[in-house]
């Protein structure tokens, strides 16, 4: 057998045992009883007195696992209190005409054996009632409450418990029973004082509440009269005449006094439900309003979930918002509404009109149609008006209350759509600076590590990548002649986009150079691919030179880019030959812009290759570092060697920009002629 | 380098003048405010206003992707009898203009009047196509 099962047979073995165990105590009460018709010692009463108290607690026990059943739900406790005590009732008034017995003074006679015995099934009946009556009485009372409410209860049992051991002495003084039961009735109120789950019950509860209360005192006190319980009573004391006082004394009293504070606490709390809903559901609202930040990266996740509670705090039978997003007009209504705005919508234009007329002034406005309240807010941050929450009821008007809270409510979406915003805003800027991170990468790897040596002339070239990636380009290209292509391109676009169409282009550069090393052979069929190739807003600007070095010639062409400069005897002569830019026109069209430079070449001649990112570098006051200061600082240093002169350039550049941010990327190419 | 990006202004002020969209831009063209240009030429067109005049008055830098956006509408307008057409470009982004190669592709203008009556003119003649093409 495994664990499980044992466990259940232990469950259920113990609970055999108790129902043994109260059988076997019911039957040595059965004995005492029949036992003390012929001997009536008092001795038998002590003893069934304890007996008594052993099968009430056994009794208990039994029907804790139904008792528990009611844990937390006293409106249903209380109902079963009064369903349990009818039947009590039923079978004393039965009993009482059953059981037939004379009564001499203080003595009590029974006829016959059988009166005994129906005096003890009566008994075993009531008990049974009025534990299950008492186990439910007590999960009422001890809802909603802490220790304190057992310390007073077992106070009351400490205090009844007295009072009965000493029954026999302290009767015998004048009206100490009485104010002993005074005492009693007081620690019973003391007790049932407070009792906190009325106050949060819904009108409906409340009535519940006092419905069987009323019964269940009016049993209660049915069962402590005389005319209904009469010969039962009178069998009971016989019985035990500790149960018939615990059950009449302390019990059924202390129901009744419960059950009264029950009743009047319900009756007292009535009017002001209403309130205490409302104010009950504000702080749902609040807290589910708390919810609603969580929620903030969906727009219409958030809307509706808003809506839901503005629905239910206005008591609303549908509702939805109507927000101008930058992606155009959405409408979001609560999930569980019907379409009522595509009914309304003549109506709800001519709100919206009235309502615009007035400048959203007082930021809502009622109207009724047809029976239908409409109520329209305005939804504004930072003093403009993005859309609007519209409720409607078909009943009722908005109230003032129902009004503010819709406000605040409004003023929550507000919040919150304008938050989603800038939570995605920064997603978008998070994820263009990884982005960027990328391109850099990408473009560090892009651009050439060698550069072509030669005795004629020496190469140098720097570039300084901006934060979001400019796009700037160089290659060289070394022919099988020797000859060298030098490139400088900027790829339009930023980022990853254009780091991408860097690498595309750079393979198209290798194998076309190869072919057409000719600047407008080369620039045409670069055209014809891009063109017709790459994505029309994408274009290239770049200058390309062809160095024939047999000769000292250079062909230079230049496709819309920065002109080159080329520093003659400390003369500074910009190279700007018509051209156009790569991608943006038709190749025969740019076959007739596009002009190349013919250049001799002599010793110590210098060539500047640079982006805009030179002459566009500003500095904090928004200057531009211009062309002004590069020709008067290439006047300064065209006598150093190739190295120095990329090096002056680039921290001349850097220096000007000084802490003003670097907007696009630098590429400066310098070649120097040797021979 | 972990600079912040730099946040800068740019805006568009839609004029409509006889039937020509004359869009006043205001600021910086760069790569972020391009998208939403984009967006923004991309309704125009769509909703069929091919013949648009670009005022660059207020317009204080323009980068690559900016000009892209134009590029990106340009054909789509030509073929449906439309043209883009800039006035008042600034020193700076004539210069740009020059360079780029772009005044070969589109027509500039000292002011709007003249490129809105550049427009004019065309509909009255209507055959300068085949160049344009």
């Amino acid at each position: 057998m495994n664990s499980e099962n044992s466990k259940i047979f232990e469950g259920k073995s113990h609970f055999i045992q108790q129902i043994l165990l109260a059988l076997g105590l019911s039957f040595i009460l059965l004995a005492i009883t029949l036992v003390k018709k012929v001997f009536p010692f008092s001795i038998f009463d002590f003893v069934s007195g304890i007996v008594v108290t052993a099968l009430l607690i056994t009794v208990i026990l039994i029907v804790q696992p139904f008792a528990n059943k009611f844990e937390k739900k006293p409106v249903e406790g209380i109902k079963f209190i009064s369903i349990f005590l009818l039947p009590l009732v039923g079978i004393s008034f039965a009993f009482k005409n059953f059981i037939n017995l004379q009564k001499e003074g203080n003595l009590i006679n029974f006829r016959s054996y059988s009166d005994i015995v129906l005096t003890n099934v009566y008994c075993l009946i009531y008990i049974f009632l009025a534990s299950v009556v008492f186990s439910i009485f007590l999960k009422v009372l001890y809802f909603g409450r802490g220790r304190e409410v057992k310390i007073k209860f077992v106070a009351s049992l400490i205090f009844f418990a007295i009072i009965e051991l000493f029954k026999g002495v302290l009767e015998n003084i004048a009206f100490l029973p009485q104010i002993l039961l005074i005492i009693q009735l007081l620690l019973f109120m003391w007790i049932s004082f407070k009792i906190p789950w009325v106050i949060g019950l819904p009108k409906r509860e409340k009535y519940k509440v006092l419905l069987y209360s009323f019964f269940a005192m009016f049993f209660s006190f049915l069962l402590q009269s005389p005319f209904i319980t009469g010969n039962s009573s009178e069998a009971m004391k016989f019985y035990s005449s500790f149960l018939f006082s615990f059950t009449h004394f302390y019990f059924q009293p202390f129901l009744i006094v419960y059950l009264l504070f029950a009743f009047g606490s319900a009756i007292f709390h009535l009017p002001t439900t209403e309130i205490y809903e409302r104010k009950v559901t504000e702080l749902y609202t609040l807290q589910n309003i708390g919810k609603l930040v969580a929620q903030v990266l969906d727009v219409k996740e958030f809307s509706e979930t808003a809506l839901g509670i503005a629905m239910e705090i206005t008591n609303s039978k549908s509702a939805w918002i109507e927000l101008e997003l930058p992606t155009g007009v959405e409408i979001y209504h609560s999930p569980r509404v019907d379409d009522e705005f595509k009914i309304l919508t003549n109506e709800i234009d001519l709100i919206k009109n009235k309502f615009a007329m007035q400048n959203f002034k007082g930021r809502y406005l009622t109207e009724n149609f047809e029976g239908k309240n409409i109520l329209v807010i305005s939804l504004i941050t930072h003093g403009k008006n993005f859309g609007f929450m519209y409720l409607v009821k078909s009943d009722k008007m908005f109230d003032d209350d129902e009004i503010n809270l819709s406000l605040a409510l409004a003023d929550q979406i507000a919040i919150g759509v304008e938050n989603s915003r800038l939570i995605q805003e920064l997603i978008e800027k998070e994820r263009l600076t990884r982005e960027f991170e990328l391109a850099r990468q990408m473009q560090n790897r892009l651009l050439s590590k060698f550069l072509p040596t030669s005795d004629k002339f020496e190469i140098s070239v720097s570039f300084v990548p901006a934060f979001e990636v400019g796009g700037d380009y160089y290659d060289f290209i070394v022919h099988g002649n020797n000859n060298i292509s030098v490139i400088v391109a900027d790829v339009s676009g930023k980022g990853v986009s254009a780091a991408f169409y860097m690498a595309q282009i750079k393979g198209i550069f290798q194998s076309l150079a190869k072919v057409y090393p000719k600047p407008l052979e080369f620039l045409s069929k670069l055209n014809e691919i891009v063109f017709s190739q790459v994505d029309r807003k994408f274009f290239i600007t770049l200058v390309y030179a062809y160095f024939d070095l047999k000769n000292n010639i250079v062909q230079i062409a230049r496709a819309g880019h920065s002109p080159p400069i080329l520093v003659e005897d400390g003369k500074v002569n910009y190279l700007k030959s018509p051209g156009v830019a790569i991608g943006l026109i038709q190749t025969d069209l740019l076959k007739k812009f596009v002009k190349t430079v013919k250049l001799k070449l002599k010793k110590d001649d210098v060539l500047v290759f640079y982006s805009d990112g030179v002459v566009e570098a500003m500095n904090e006051r928004n200057e531009e570092f211009g062309y002004e200061r590069l020709e008067k600082l290439l006047c300064e240093v065209h006598r150093k060697n190739s190295e120095e002169i990329v090096k002056a350039i680039l921290d001349n550049v850097v220096n000007h920009q000084g802490k003003a941010n670097q907007i696009d990327d630098i590429t400066v190419l310098v070649v120097k002629w040797k021979k | 380098m972990g600079k912040k990006i730099q946040e800068k202004n740019f805006d568009v002020k839609i004029e409509e003048k006889n039937s020509i969209k004359v869009l006043n831009l205001e600021g910086y063209l760069d790569a972020y405010t391009a998208l939403k240009f984009e967006e923004l030429m991309g309704e125009i067109v769509k909703s069929g206003g091919y013949k648009i005049v670009v005022n660059m008055k207020n317009l204080s830098y323009i980068s690559s992707a900016g000009f892209g956006v134009f590029m990106a509408f340009v054909d789509e307008v030509r073929k449906n009898n439309g043209d883009i057409k800039f006035c008042c470009l600034p020193k700076k982004i004539d210069e740009i203009f020059e360079l780029l190669g772009f005044k070969h592709i589109f027509e500039t203008y000292k002011d709007d009047d003249t490129a809105i009556k550049s427009f004019e003119k065309e509909t009255r003649k209507d055959v300068r196509k085949g160049k344009k093409k």
